[in-house]
């Protein structure tokens, strides 16, 4: 998609301004929200709260990251200063009260299933707290771990779902799942549950995990996540950017086949930095209109 | 007395400068590196001081680092992770304590404890222990092998409910700590250590007194003190330089030149007035010194030319105060100098010594009449003849105005005569008249010599001489008299003191003055006609004669006063009746009182005198020649009086007829040594004329001298009409009385 110079310049302004109030509006309505897992692991979710009536949004971050990752946190609050209700929850990742990134090399002793059950926490936290069906968005393995939540939870009070540079694991050049550590998971997982190994996952080299934690999420490859989609009755709409590395071609052919929206944003990589996070603002409010 | 202290040599000066230089520096360089001596030890002590502080400080850097290290590891949520499940707490220690990005390289250890102080999961490698104590949370020291280790122990604290989930403790190198610290100015960081192999629980304190280092030392001291040294010892070679080189080199160029400065000082100075060259004195090298030494030399000559010129100048001046400047001949100082060398040699030499006296007759009237220019060159030519005769032999002085002198050693009386008479000769022959001069310019001479026997020394020979040509001026004598002793006996009285007193008293007050009166008498009668009044003086019942009188009127020019006086005796004398009535008086005027107006006043008082009395007024040819204007009007004046006018001495030598028919004069008075021709019969003859004509011309002759009847009937015979002399009368007080015993010696008047 292609936006005007003039147009580009008006939501920049825009973009600019929102992006300065909403720190001050997040520091001042910012809400840290607790709740604990049957685990006893606490989580820990940001509300952005507004007085207007636009949809509630829960936005997920990526692999590993927090809700203070750069793509998350300027989204949030750019939709939040747009007037709607933001939570920004941080998955625990098998930490208790995960306020951190996770590095690759910690111990991983978490699973896709108890990220959705925690995304299922949240949804219904945040519909209890609007009492309106809910928006999710994603970003990259968050979007992932969106799509995981609505295939577990069909009947989840969302109304939409906005996927943003969506993986699947074993999918894109840069991936260093392989079948062969697939393999390894699987033989590991045989010997003992509880032993931790080190295996390759997404852009880690030495993530550290159980192989059954660990397979959880490779179970995740391109065909789950078509099938997914497949399964789906309302598609999502999924946003790329132009120049994303981490997709291989044929993904997004395969995704639109599926009767997903898809929404390619000229220049912008995986991360929609620089410029490109206002073409993907522009993209979301859009989507967010036509509810 | 002040007593100036010696000078000491330019060497000595500049050995003792150069001693001092040396000692001077060595004290400074000494002085200096004992002040940097003092300077390193502050800059060490103060290193040392500083260096404690900065491992002090380094230290509470390292635990508080250390500290806040384990706190950033203890909120790091993985400890959080481990303590909430403790499964893959071996895995987390073996790849994840020590990997991550809260620990670095000098965190040796970490270890997490559950909140009971025992550790997660005791593992075999790891160096901190499995129990920690939860009440002393913080640091503490320990050294194990040598190596001090910081042991932090820090709580982890649950964020959402903020208990204590348990504890971290890390390990940290503490000589690790202080090589990441980049602050070290005053230690070597390398140097650091510890001097106990093993402790535990040490305090901060505790480890400082363990731990050893070294000095970095002060960079600018360090770096300074091998150049202070090496400046030392720069110094002290540039000295050593000075001494052994430089110092001979600029002795040489400065001591060298002074001393020759001096020698040639010492060199001038023993010849003061020679001049000198600069050719041959070594070139000096410096500009000052030998533009001093220039400047000597130039001084030196310059001094040398003045001396020269002061000695002739002192010679032209010495020739000025012994010569006399208008005649070239030696003068009077010259003559005094030279009689007493001359004393001096006669004490010890029988060599004679013969004076000679030079005086020129009537020069006074000479240089009146004719002017002081033409005296000079009387003076010239009388001085230049006299030299000429005495051949350079012997020098010829002039004493004072007219007189000349001179000394012969060793010339016989003889030949002393001859040359005198030599000289008088060329005198008597000297044409004068190329001067303008009429009258005959005679000279008198008066010889005192040594072969005279006299008890009298040598300094008598002038007075001698002074007698000598005192009688060669008297009549009677051919102008060269030679001192005799018996000259001496009647010269007593003419230069004794009392006469000279006398003498000068009555010529100025009257004193003693006599009139003594001498007949003229008629030759055909025999009777008087008039008195000549004559002058004589009474000095305690004795007479002093004109001989005595007039030598020192005429040298102090007291003719005026003396003619006064006579007139103011004679008219006394008119007045007491001393002179017969009907006869008559004449009276003696010199030439200087003839010529001033003063007489007339004076005569006046003969006129109640003019009607019983001839009175007459003599005046000499010598008087005549002087004022001639003016003395011949007061003549007429004085004939207008009623005065009668005698021309006296006519023929004694200054006679001129020019004066006789110029004048007006009445009566002539043939000098004696004219009347003396009556007896030589060739004369006669021009006697007999000369008096015809003069008689025929209306003056009245009387005839001086006549001593005997013969001669008066002979002059009578000649046409004189009057005579005067000793065969008529002798000058007497009283008329008509015998001559007193004064006048019966042959003076003249």
């Amino acid at each position: 998609m292609i936006f005007g110079g003039a147009q580009l310049l008006n939501r920049t302004s825009r973009w600019l301004v929102a992006s300065a109030l909403t720190v001050v509006v997040s520091m001042a309505q910012g809400e840290i929200v607790h709740q604990q897992l049957e685990s006893g692991i606490a989580v820990n979710a940001e509300y952005l709260d507004t007085d207007d009536q636009a949809p509630p949004i829960l936005i997920l971050h990526g692999f590993l990251q927090t809700r203070d990752f750069f793509t998350v946190r300027r989204l949030g609050e750019a939709l939040h200063e747009a007037g709607y209700r933001i939570l920004l929850p941080n998955l625990s990742l098998g930490i208790n009260n995960r306020r951190q990134s996770l590095a690759c090399e910690a111990i991983h002793n978490h699973s896709m299933e108890q990220d959705t059950d925690e995304i299922a926490l949240w949804v219904e936290w945040l519909q209890k707290k609007t009492g309106e069906p809910i928006t999710l968005i994603g970003h990259s393995s968050g979007s992932l771990n969106l799509l995981a939540y609505l295939d577990r939870f069909r009947d989840s009070p969302v109304a939409q779902s906005l996927l943003i540079s969506l993986i699947a694991f074993g999918q894109g050049p840069i991936a260093k799942e392989s079948l062969e550590e697939k393999r390894r998971a699987e033989t590991d997982l045989l010997k003992s549950k509880d032993t931790i190994s080190r295996y390759r996952l997404a852009y880690c080299d030495h993530y550290a995990s159980t192989a059954g934690f660990y397979l959880s999420y490779l179970a995740w490859d391109p065909q789950r996540v078509l099938q997914a989609i497949s399964d789906m009755n309302s598609k999502p709409t999924i946003i790329f950017g132009g120049d994303d590395n981490r997709l291989s071609p044929d993904w997004k052919p395969r995704l639109q086949s599926l009767g997903t929206h898809i929404v390619e944003i000229d220049g912008a990589n995986h991360f929609f930095d620089h410029s490109h996070e206002f073409d993907l603002l522009d993209s979301i409010e859009q989507s967010l209109q036509k509810l | 007395m002040t007593i100036r202290p010696k000078p000491l040599s330019f060497s000595l000066f500049t050995t003792l400068f150069v001693f001092l230089f040396l000692v001077l520096l060595f004290t400074l360089g000494n002085l200096t590196y004992m002040q940097f001596e003092k300077l390193d030890d502050r800059f060490r002590i103060a290193g040392e001081q500083s260096a404690a502080a900065e491992i002090e400080l380094a230290l509470a850097e390292a635990i508080s680092l250390s500290e806040n290290k384990t706190r950033q590891l203890a909120a790091w949520e993985e400890v959080r992770q481990q303590l909430d499940n403790s499964t893959f707490y071996s895995y987390w220690y073996r790849y994840r304590a020590k990997n991550n990005q809260f620990v670095t390289s000098y965190t040796r250890d970490v270890a997490i404890y559950d909140n009971q102080g025992r550790v997660l999961a005791p593992i075999d490698t790891s160096l901190l222990p499995f129990n920690v104590d939860t009440t002393s949370q913080g640091h503490s020291i320990l050294v194990r092998d040598s190596i001090p280790l910081v042991l932090v122990v820090s709580p982890v604290v649950d964020r959402l409910s903020g208990e204590t989930q348990g504890y971290l403790a890390t390990l940290n190198q503490l000589f690790t700590i202080f090589n990441s610290l980049s602050h070290f100015n005053h230690i070597e960081r390398n140097s650091i250590n510890v001097t106990i192999a093993d402790a535990e629980g040490l305090s901060s304190q505790a480890l400082l007194q363990q731990l050893d280092y070294r000095l970095t030392g002060d960079p600018y001291a360090a770096a300074i003190k091998p150049l202070i040294k090496e400046s030392l010892l720069q110094l002290a070679a540039t000295a050593l330089i000075l001494t052994l080189f430089i110092f001979p080199l600029a002795a040489w160029l400065l001591n060298r030149p002074i001393l020759q400065l001096s020698k040639q000082i010492d060199m001038l100075q023993r010849s003061p007035y020679s001049p000198v060259t600069q050719e041959n004195t070594k070139p000096l090298f410096i500009k000052e010194l030998d533009k001093i030494q220039t400047s000597l030399y130039a001084y030196h000559n310059k001094l040398s030319q003045a001396h020269t010129t002061l000695d002739q100048k002192n010679q032209e001046l010495d020739d000025l105060a012994q010569h006399d400047p208008l005649t070239g001949v030696m003068n009077r100082r010259a003559f005094d100098a030279y009689w007493r060398e001359v004393s001096d040699v006669y004490k010890h030499s029988t060599n004679e010594i013969c004076l000679i006296l030079f005086d020129i007759n009537h020069f006074k009237a000479l240089n009146d009449t004719y002017g002081h220019h033409t005296g000079d060159e009387i003076l010239i030519a009388i001085a230049r003849t006299i030299k000429s005769i005495l051949h350079n032999r012997e020098q010829l002085f002039r004493l004072s105005g007219d007189e000349f002198a001179t000394i012969l050693i060793g010339t016989p009386l003889r030949k002393a005569m001859q040359i005198a008479k030599q000289c008088h000769l060329a005198i008597t022959n000297y044409p004068f008249d190329k001067l303008g001069i009429n009258e005959p310019v005679r000279i008198s001479i008066g010889l005192a010599d040594t072969s005279t026997d006299s008890d009298e020394d040598i300094n008598a020979l002038q007075w001698q001489a002074d007698v000598a040509i005192h009688f060669a001026k008297r009549p009677g004598y051919s102008g060269i008299v030679h001192f005799k002793p018996e000259l001496a006996e009647s010269a007593r009285g003419l230069f004794s003191s009392q006469t000279h007193s006398a003498v000068y008293e009555a010529v100025t007050r009257g004193t003693g003055l006599v009139m003594h009166y001498q007949p003229i008498v008629d030759l055909e009668t025999g009777k008087p006609q008039y008195f000549e009044a004559l002058v004589r003086i009474d000095h305690q019942g004795k007479l002093i004669m004109p001989s005595h009188i007039f030598p020192l009127v005429e040298a102090r020019s007291l003719d005026q006063d003396l003619d006064f006086h006579v007139i103011e005796k004679t008219v006394s004398d008119l007045q007491q009746g001393r002179i017969p009535t009907n006869t008559g008086v004449s009276i003696n005027i010199s030439a200087p009182t003839i010529v001033e107006k003063e007489l007339l006043n004076r005569l006046a008082a003969f006129k109640p005198f003019m009607d019983n009395y001839k009175l007459l007024i003599e005046v000499t040819e010598t008087a005549l020649i002087t004022q001639l204007q003016t003395a011949r009007k007061n003549l007429e004046i004085l004939r207008t009086m009623g005065f009668t006018i005698a021309l006296d001495d006519f023929g004694s030598g200054y006679s001129s007829l020019r004066y006789l028919g110029a004048m007006p004069v009445d009566v002539v008075k043939f000098d004696i040594t004219l009347t003396r021709l009556v007896d030589d019969r060739a004369n006669n003859l021009i006697l007999n004329h000369l008096a015809k004509m003069i008689t025929e011309s209306g003056h009245l002759l009387v005839a001086e001298g006549i001593e005997t009847a013969q001669i008066a009937e002979q002059l009578t015979k000649l046409g004189f009409r009057y005579g005067q002399g000793y065969h008529f009368g002798r000058p007497a007080r009283s008329i008509g009385n015998p001559a007193s015993p004064g006048d019966a010696t042959k003076y003249s008047a």
